[in-house]
């Protein structure tokens, strides 16, 4: 066990569990609170939450370890589909969908094409934000054995159910309010880090010079360009279609504030990604990814090699803050799904806010339990996964929800279309033995085309809604 | 009534720059070129997190703009 890296990181839980126990009350009060945080947040306050929501381990861990093994260009990959999410997200839909007063993403597709689109979507969240929640617990069990000094699937129990209890309790409000510390623990401990770096190497030119000198490799394009392209896809669509992001901008006071969210997160990433840069090149000067059982230790690596025992604690409380941040947003959107979405909307519509969301908590609870059983056993790349489940929510979500938002053409047939035949082409593709391209490159337009045709085959939506339509174009 | 045409809307504007500033770069894909040690395409992917930035700010700031009149 290492004491003082131990010790921040049980300060570091403590005090989000005080701040899921402080808003517990708030939260509970109302589905509003519970969902959306009343639709309160601030400007200031929802950029470090969106970022921290969407920077996971795979933006972090994944990324430089991937920069290390295959080469710095496929990091600038990373980044150069991930900083466009906040951006991308906000061009497409966010203005538009906070304009809709909904709480969920399941809920505006009831809105927008009724109920069977909205228990279709619902599932989906549900089993899609669950398996995305594994790798999350993957790399904090990662993480808390190599600190702890305890075996990992202790540290995967210990730490799964750290962020389940202040997310449970506090719903979104403590979910927003402990993303604004995580999102400021991760900025500040790698701004640190790469500063550190770049002390101890005398800048950016040396810096890349070493790691050439140890991997001549390091600045090359070592996979196919179709790699590169697909990672890019998958993460430029990713706060579009994941509703752990969504959820995001149903929490802005509104359409404005929901804007300017989007644009402090995206300044949020730029800064990740340079000093990522610095430290996937540290990683690389190390010459240690051959040694290593898993590339998303390399991160860790690095912070061991080059920080004392007090810094190391908060960046490594970073790297937990970048996974717990993202996994708890996602079990808020699963608990959401089961308790808004599918109980009180088709098995219990009497239900009372406080029950949905007591059963809420609940569901967390289980949903985490069910994450957590599943990272016991995990696969071995972080990225991989997490490129998998963002090219199905593409291909479930991206365009029944854009074309949704933006042509009131598009209807309940279309939408289903899309959403079930882009799902169905997806895992077909991903069953394949061979792959020819990324699955998402081909199923995401397969949706987009039967969401289209099948829209304009079959009759038009009621005026109302079409009217509704516009209405999310327009300041009330 | 919705007065402004919807595929002119600030949003559609900024996805189409992106797309094609994107199709740039990966049709152009300069892999076997380097600079300072780095492909050409790394540091055309680097360049990009900047444009990012300046795309997302010209689109708060026209969509601001733009509602501000609307309500007038």
């Amino acid at each position: 066990m290492q004491v003082m890296e131990t010790i921040i990181l049980a300060i570091y839980l403590i005090i989000m569990t005080v701040i899921g126990i402080w808003f517990a009350k708030r939260a509970h009060s109302s589905e509003g609170d519970y969902w959306t945080a009343g639709g309160q947040i601030n400007s200031f306050v929802g950029s470090f939450a969106f970022f921290a929501a969407v920077a996971s381990s795979s933006s972090l861990m994944g990324a430089v370890g991937s920069g290390v093994a295959l080469g710095v260009p496929f990091l600038l990959a990373y980044g150069f589909g991930a900083v466009a999410i906040p951006s991308f997200a906000m061009f497409l839909i966010a203005g538009q969908i906070r304009r809709t007063g909904v709480k969920t993403l399941p809920e505006f597709f009831k809105h927008r094409y009724g109920k069977s689109v909205q228990i279709v979507s619902a599932i989906l969240v549900v089993l899609s934000m669950t398996f995305y929640m594994i790798p999350q617990l993957t790399a904090s069990g990662l993480i808390g054995s190599y600190v702890l000094g305890i075996d990992y699937v202790t540290a995967v129990i210990i730490l799964g159910l750290g962020f389940t209890l202040y997310a449970a309790l506090g719903g979104m409000w403590a979910i927003t309010y402990t993303d604004l510390i995580q999102g400021a623990v991760m900025v500040i401990g790698m701004f640190i880090l790469a500063i550190i770096i770049l002390m101890d190497h005398g800048g950016v030119s040396s810096l890349v010079q070493d790691a050439l000198a140890v991997d001549p490799q390091f600045g090359s394009i070592t996979q196919p360009w179709m790699s590169y392209f697909g990672l890019f896809v998958a993460f430029l669509w990713f706060g579009v279609v994941s509703p752990s992001a969504v959820m995001r901008n149903f929490a802005a006071r509104d359409a404005k504030t929901a804007r300017r969210s989007a644009l402090g997160a995206c300044f949020l990433y730029v800064t990740v990604f340079l000093f990522g840069f610095v430290i996937a090149s540290a990683g690389a000067s190390l010459g240690i990814a051959e040694s290593l059982d898993n590339q998303d230790m390399i991160f860790i690596s690095v912070i061991e090699h080059y920080m004392p025992a007090l810094l190391a604690g908060v960046m490594l409380a970073g790297l937990l803050a970048a996974i717990m941040s993202s996994a708890d947003a996602m079990l808020l959107a699963v608990s959401a799904g089961i308790a808004h979405d599918i109980y009180k909307e088709h098995i219990n519509k009497k239900a009372s806010e406080k029950r949905v969301t007591r059963l809420g908590l609940i569901v967390m609870i289980l949903a985490s339990v069910v994450g957590i059983i599943f990272a016991i056993d995990p696969p071995q790349l972080i990225a991989v996964m997490v490129g998998w489940v963002s090219g199905a929510m593409l291909s479930a979500f991206g365009f029944p929800l854009v074309l949704g938002l933006w042509w009131k053409r598009t209807n309940t047939a279309g939408a289903l279309a899309g959403m079930i035949g882009g799902t169905v082409v997806f895992i077909i593709m991903a069953l394949l033995p061979f792959a020819l391209v990324s699955e998402h490159l081909v199923s995401a337009p397969v949706s987009a085309i039967l969401t289209i045709v099948v829209s304009l085959m079959t009759a038009p939506p009621s005026e109302k809604i079409q009217q509704e339509v516009d209405s999310y174009h327009m300041e009330a | 009534k919705l007065t402004r045409k919807k595929w002119k809307d600030p949003g559609i504007v900024m996805v189409i720059i992106l797309s094609i500033i994107s199709l740039i770069v990966w049709i152009w894909w300069p892999a076997d070129t380097f600079v300072g040690g780095i492909s050409l395409a790394g540091w055309a992917m680097f360049v990009c997190f900047f444009i990012w930035l300046a795309l997302t700010v010209t689109y708060v700031v026209w969509m601001e703009r733009l509602e501000k009149k609307e309500m007038q």
